[in-house]
């Protein structure tokens, strides 16, 4: 008898690309010859499933892997899209999670009808900035049991008509059969297409849309809706977002999404007036349906989304969406008693991680160093962010003349070695913490992970746990040799939710589990994990990257329905002095060398910064989900400017508030409470390929690369190329967003399967790694 | 510390009575600022010893012995002892800079161990932890006026203070005693004095004229930036009218009061200096820092030498105390002095005759070398090299740093291995020798030649370890040297390029 069903894994990543065949399956493994090379891609079984019967055929690996494909018919170049599984488990008698078969379900007299799925997933892009729910477009395909691929059609409220949709692709029930009798569900995502406005008969289209997107992807009724020439950042003549409640649909960075040329809107006095794009990235549920024989019913739901390509699949990035979760899990500190192996490991680890990721950053250019004689206020740099946010003179972070990616990589590859080695870490004093991501001094800024964005829009900062890892292994035992080791992957027990989160289903490639997405979400590529948070005080709704109650939920506690508008300053968990959820900005006195100001602008008067949720929640987190605890808020309503706490007088009161379950009960499924279908994406950009544009590659360097085929060159030096330039040349192009060496915008729009190029060993990889040009 | 020699001349050196010993005395046929350079000279030569003599006994911390409750406490007196030999290490630079600053090239040489010096209480030596080597490094540290005197009548000092710990007269007593059994014979002085004098004649506008200052040397001199890798503390905090803000309890500067020396970080001090009074000031900070605090001009709040030496000495002291102890050592039992083959008048060094740690030792002598040359090799770039944009000077350093990492990672697995026959409980140890000569080739290829050369050498003796790990199941640190043999391939390739830019003619040997 089984007492219980559960999806695993609780969260895959599908991956959009409009190949017929699906990514084949792989796994990363070190190469022992290699030791400080790139992660060996190595073929794993790959499923076969008959297109009519819906059956697995065959589980063979393919001989190479490959990750873009020629059309035979066109000639195009065609993205293999991730399609993950998602298999079905039961609880048995034993208290074992143990996966359902046919054989199982035979022996409760039940055979796969019994069995039903359901898919609900929406795309909330536009609603996040319009703020009209009639923009959301969402996707339900109903019960079904059956073996059939189904469609999975995104409709809205604001498109013309009800038979038009967005295709998010497809979800299919394999059918079990002698050799593979596995219970489990496919998803087949989207094919990456972009879609737009529909304009009334007689109506010229405008060129902006119509070299875009095709008349049978013009979907929304520019008349009804406000998605069309909606204007986030400019309140004139054309601006329909202006309304009262802006500042509730306002996002970090703005914009980001497709607007009318010039862009970025930065560039041209914040003029950002929307084409109307939307795309067929979403997000949402899978939900299983078990009747047994006596009419009871057993459920089980997992999340799934849709996101763009893994283009560095041999690479990991520094702090993913799995270090996020293992904190949620695992706290934000390291078990006392947990073996010094394992914790050196796990840094050594991250020290490996570190330099998958530098070594696509030419940190040349992203330090804010002066290039080729031209200012570097024209690149998109963290040093240039922090200058703008600052109104401060822009300033490189490292010293200019240490900053070269060939010897930083080197560098990092000997701390690993030296790990290797049986050293203790002993750098756990340079890593930046959570609470000093807006230190914009030298001693602030130098700290490590540098050159990147946090989801806060600070500097990037590892989690708690990360850095506690890297600091227990630092400190505890550091006159002692020890020979790192990885941790054992945890068995597969109800309760073991980390291995619940890294489960490896049969067919899944890594790109479709956490390991491979970004977790610095500003605001993302696969998942804004920003937006997990925003109802995680039950009755409020605050802002995914600020500290701004932003509404109230229908049943709120009276006593705090008044604080719409109102911050959240700090909270106060047992065994803490306090939690902030802010810090303050600080930067280099301009007359003190040795000495620090507050950086204050007339929007920051009291120059604070809120902090990202995941690391300050986690603090609290721990040991205090589902439990009452009390946090300070302002006293006034704050929401056109942040404010530091202060005791003379008190400017906050301090109310009890409820702290939801991150997961629902005895899974690690992300509570539904905390957001709906379409909430984990809704902040990302609209279509997804502005990112690849406009979001440099401070954000992500491993999944979103910047510097490829880079080499040593006779200076000693860097060369290699822009991964968005279109002539490979091994002389890198700055980004300035206009550069016609450079793949722009409407490129990317119409053709970002044959530009975005996948990147194995540091190399352009695929059937386009020849020079190409536009 | 039994073996270095005898004598208590060292003790007797108050600063307030201290006679200019010969050495310190200016010879006829030099100029004032000719005898600066020279105790300059003498004064990187002492910073860098110091430097290695605190890592070898920083390494030699641990082992198998200690029991699993006090591995915490034997790992934070590492991290203590690593903090000062970082700390030396920025003095070494200042002094290079000073020498910069008034027209002599940089000093990178030293004596093999052991040796003796008159401005140090006792000789030089590579000895692993232990109560009396920490005694006579406290001592070495200490301020000269809490030195017990030793003329017959005269009242033995107060306790000396510190903002961590305090010696009372009991503990000093056994202290000085400790370090004068060890103290060599002969008249010998504080490195403090060795400073204060330098101090005292470059302060002479009489003796060195502003004319011996090479201002231009300035942005040729190692700065933090380069070198310090954060080590220093956060900025205080100001108010809009630049007035410093009363810190909060928590928070610096405060928690440097309240805080463990362990607790702190190194706090590298690499000064530049265009002046001369600029150089003074750079002299009484290092000094200030490490032997000669009383030299120091504002409280910074940062733990002296002498405070984190301290700090271990009072948890040692309790320990040895414990009645529980058993006395076990919180090292493991590392030879003295090793060398890597035998020499003449080797006397108080000892030979590792191991047929796995020899190898490694010599890897370890080799990367110790390598880590040199490129020092030596960024201080002249510096003078070629252009500021605002990557440089190849800076990326030498980068390759400093990463010998720095592994000589870490090299005595890490030098301290576990047997120092002579498997069976006998005597450890290996990195041996820090020193080749016949620390100097770069003249030419700018011939010294590109030179770092290809080491590398190469590197690459023999890890294919001697491997040969020898070929007839072993155990293969201790091969994980390591697996990852040190695929970056020094990435380094010669790197290196061939630049060769190919500098001689196009000039062709290496197929590897």
């Amino acid at each position: 008898m089984i007492s219980s069903i559960t999806i695993l894994p609780p969260f895959a990543i599908g991956r959009l690309g409009s190949a017929e065949e699906p990514q084949a399956n792989y796994s990363l493994e070190d190469d022992p010859d290699k030791p400080l090379g790139y992660r060996a891609i190595r073929a794993e079984k790959t499923f076969e499933i008959d297109p009519t019967s819906g059956e697995i055929l065959s589980d063979d690996a393919p001989k190479t892997i490959e990750f873009k494909t020629i059309d035979p018919e066109t000639g195009a170049l065609r993205i293999h899209p991730v399609a993950p599984f998602l298999e079905l488990f039961a609880t048995d008698e034993s208290g074992m999670l143990v996966q359902v078969t046919s054989a199982m379900l035979a022996d409760m007299g039940l055979n796969s009808d019994n069995i039903e799925w359901r898919v609900t997933l929406a795309n909330r892009k536009i609603e996040r900035r319009t703020g009209d729910a009639n923009d959301a477009i969402m996707a339900d395909t109903g019960w079904f049991s059956d073996h059939s691929a189904k469609a999975i059609e995104g409709r809205c409220h604001n498109f013309v008509s009800d038979t038009v949709s967005v295709a998010f692709g497809s979800a299919r029930f394999i059918r079990p059969n002698k050799d593979f009798p596995h219970i489990r569900l496919r998803f087949h995502p989207g094919k990456g297409l972009i879609y737009g406005p529909a304009f009334k008969d007689g109506v010229d289209v405008p060129p902006a849309i119509s070299s875009v997107v095709p008349p049978d992807r013009r979907l929304y009724d520019s008349s009804r809706g406000r998605w069309y020439r909606f204007n986030d950042d400019v309140p004139d003549a054309e601006d329909t977002a202006d309304t009262a409640d802006k500042w509730i649909n306002d996002t970090l960075p703005p914009a980001l999404y497709a607007i009318f040329p010039p862009a970025p809107s930065w560039l041209y006095n914040n003029r950002a007036v929307s084409r109307g794009f939307f795309d067929d990235a979403c997000d949402g549920f899978v939900e299983a349906r078990l009747t047994a024989k006596d009419g009871s019913v057993m459920t089980a739901t997992a999340r799934i989304c849709a996101a763009p390509p893994a283009v560095v699949p041999d690479s990991m990035f520094i702090r993913c969406l799995a270090d996020d979760l293992e904190q949620i899990i695992d706290g934000p500190t390291v078990k006392k008693d947990e073996p010094d192996s394992v914790t050196r490991g796990r840094a050594l680890d991250i020290v490996r991680r570190a330099f998958e990721t530098v070594r696509f950053m030419n940190v040349t250019v992203l330090n804010g160093n002066d290039i080729n004689g031209r200012s570097s206020l024209l690149l998109d740099t963290m040093a240039e962010e922090e200058a703008a946010d600052t109104e401060r003179a822009i300033h490189p972070i490292m010293a200019p003349e240490t900053v070269d990616t060939y010897a930083i990589m080197s560098l990092h590859e000997q701390v690993y070695a030296a790990l290797k080695g049986g050293a203790a870490p002993w750098f756990h004093r340079l890593l930046r913490q959570p609470d000093q991501v807006a230190d914009f001094t030298d001693h602030g800024r130098r700290k490590m992970p540098a050159m990147m964005s946090g989801a806060d829009n600070g500097y990037l900062a590892l989690t708690h746990r990360q850095i506690d890892s890297i600091g227990k292994a630092a400190i505890q035992n550091s006159a002692f040799t020890v020979a790192p080791v990885l941790p054992e992957r945890a068995a597969l027990t109800p309760r073991n939710l980390t291995a619940h989160i890294n489960h490896e289903a049969a067919g899944n490639p890594v790109s479709s589990r956490p390991v491979s997405s970004v977790a610095n979400c500003c605001p993302g590529l696969e998942i804004d994990f920003r937006a997990v948070w925003r109802r995680i005080f039950k009755g409020l709704v605050l802002r995914e990257y600020d500290n701004l109650v932003v509404s109230v939920e229908p049943d709120c506690d009276s006593r705090l329905q008044h604080l719409v508008g109102h911050r959240i300053l700090r909270a106060y968990p047992p065994g803490r002095i306090f939690v902030p959820f802010l810090g303050p900005m600080i930067g280099a006195a301009p007359s003190d060398l040795d000495g620090a100001v507050r950086l204050t602008t007339s929007d920051n008067p009291d120059g604070i910064a809120p902090l990202e949720w995941s690391n300050a929640l986690a603090l609290i987190l721990s040991d205090q989900q589902g439990k009452t605890i009390k946090v300070d808020f302002t006293k006034e309503d704050t929401r056109d400017v942040p404010v530091d706490w202060s005791d003379d007088p008190p400017n906050y009161d301090s109310l009890d508030v409820e702290v939801r379950h991150f997961f629902e009960e005895d899974s690690a499924l992300i509570s539904r409470a905390l957001a709906q279908a379409g909430e984990l994406t809704q902040g990302l950009c609209s279509p997804w390929q502005n990112d690849y544009r406009e979001c440099s590659c401070y954000y992500w360097a491993s999944a979103r690369p910047d510097f490829v085929n880079m080499e040593p060159n006779a200076l000693g030096l860097s060369s290699g190329d822009n991964w968005l330039q279109h002539e490979r040349t091994k002389s890198y192009v700055p980004d300035d967003y206009s550069d016609s060496r450079l793949i722009l915008y409407d490129d990317l729009f119409t053709d970002w399967e044959r530009l975005l190029r996948f990147q194995v060993g540091g190399r352009d990889f695929g059937p386009d790694a020849a020079p190409s040009g536009v | 510390m039994t073996d270095q020699g005898a004598g208590t001349a060292a003790l007797r050196h108050n600063h307030h009575a201290i006679e200019t010993p010969d050495e310190l005395a200016k010879s006829g046929d030099l100029s004032w600022t000719e005898h600066v350079v020279r105790l300059l000279h003498t004064g990187a030569e002492i910073e860098h010893s110091l430097m290695v003599q605190y890592l070898f006994a920083a390494y030699s911390l641990g082992g198998d012995q200690v029991p699993l409750e006090y591995r915490p406490m034997v790992s934070r007196w590492r991290n203590n002892i690593i903090a000062i030999a970082k700390e030396e290490m920025g003095h070494f630079l200042t002094v290079q800079n000073l020498l910069k600053l008034i027209g002599s090239d940089v000093v990178l040489r030293r004596e093999n161990f052991p040796w003796d010096t008159d401005y140090y209480p006792f000789k030089f030596a590579l000895k692993p932890f232990c109560w009396d080597t920490l005694c006579c490094y406290l001592y070495a540290e200490m301020e000269p006026e809490a030195t017990v005197p030793d003329r017959p009548g005269k009242a033995a000092p107060p306790a000396f203070k510190s903002a961590y710990r305090e010696l009372d007269p009991d503990e000093l007593k056994e202290v000085t005693g400790i370090a004068r059994k060890n103290a060599p014979d002969g008249q010998a002085h504080s490195v403090g004095a060795l400073y204060r004098q330098i101090i005292d004649v470059t302060s002479d506008r009489t003796k060195i004229p502003d004319s011996s200052f090479r201002e231009h040397s300035y942005s040729s001199q190692a700065s933090w930036d380069d070198w310090g890798r954060g080590y220093k503390p956060a900025p205080r905090m100001l108010d809009p009218g630049g007035s410093i803000i009363k810190p909060k309890p928590g928070t610096f500067p405060m928690a440097a009061l309240t805080n463990p020396a362990s607790g702190r970080t190194a706090f590298v001090l690499i000064d530049r200096a265009a002046t001369r009074t600029e150089m003074v000031k750079a002299l009484r900070a290092l000094a200030a820092q490490g032997e000669a605090p009383s030299l120091r001009v504002d409280a910074t709040g940062e733990p002296s030498h002498f405070d984190r030496f301290s700090e271990i000495f009072h948890e040692y002291k309790r320990l040895l105390n414990d009645p529980k102890y058993t006395g076990w050592s919180p090292s493991r039992p590392v030879v003295s002095n090793p060398i890597t083959q035998k020499v003449v008048g080797g006397r108080g060094m000892t030979l590792i005759t191991n047929a796995v740690a020899l190898p490694w030792a010599r890897l370890f002598n080799l990367r110790y070398r390598m880590l040199l040359m490129y020092l030596a090799h960024t201080f002249r770039l510096e003078h070629r090299s252009g500021f605002g944009s990557p440089n190849l000077r800076s990326m030498i350093m980068h390759k400093v740093f990463g010998e720095m990492y592994n000589i870490k990672a090299l005595a890490g697995i030098l301290v576990e291995m047997p120092a002579y026959g498997a069976d006998d409980p005597a450890r290996a140890a990195p041996p820090f020798e020193l080749p016949y000569m620390i100097g770069l080739p003249t030419t700018e290829s011939d010294t590109w030649q030179l770092h290809h050369s080491l590398l190469a050498n590197a690459g023999s003796l890890i294919r001697d370890i491997r040969r020898v790990y070929e007839k072993s199941d155990v293969k201790p640190g091969i994980e390591y040297l697996n990852s040190l043999s695929a970056l020094d391939e990435k380094t010669l390739v790197w290196i061939d390029q630049l060769m190919k830019r500098l001689d196009p003619s000039m062709e290496f040997a197929t590897r």
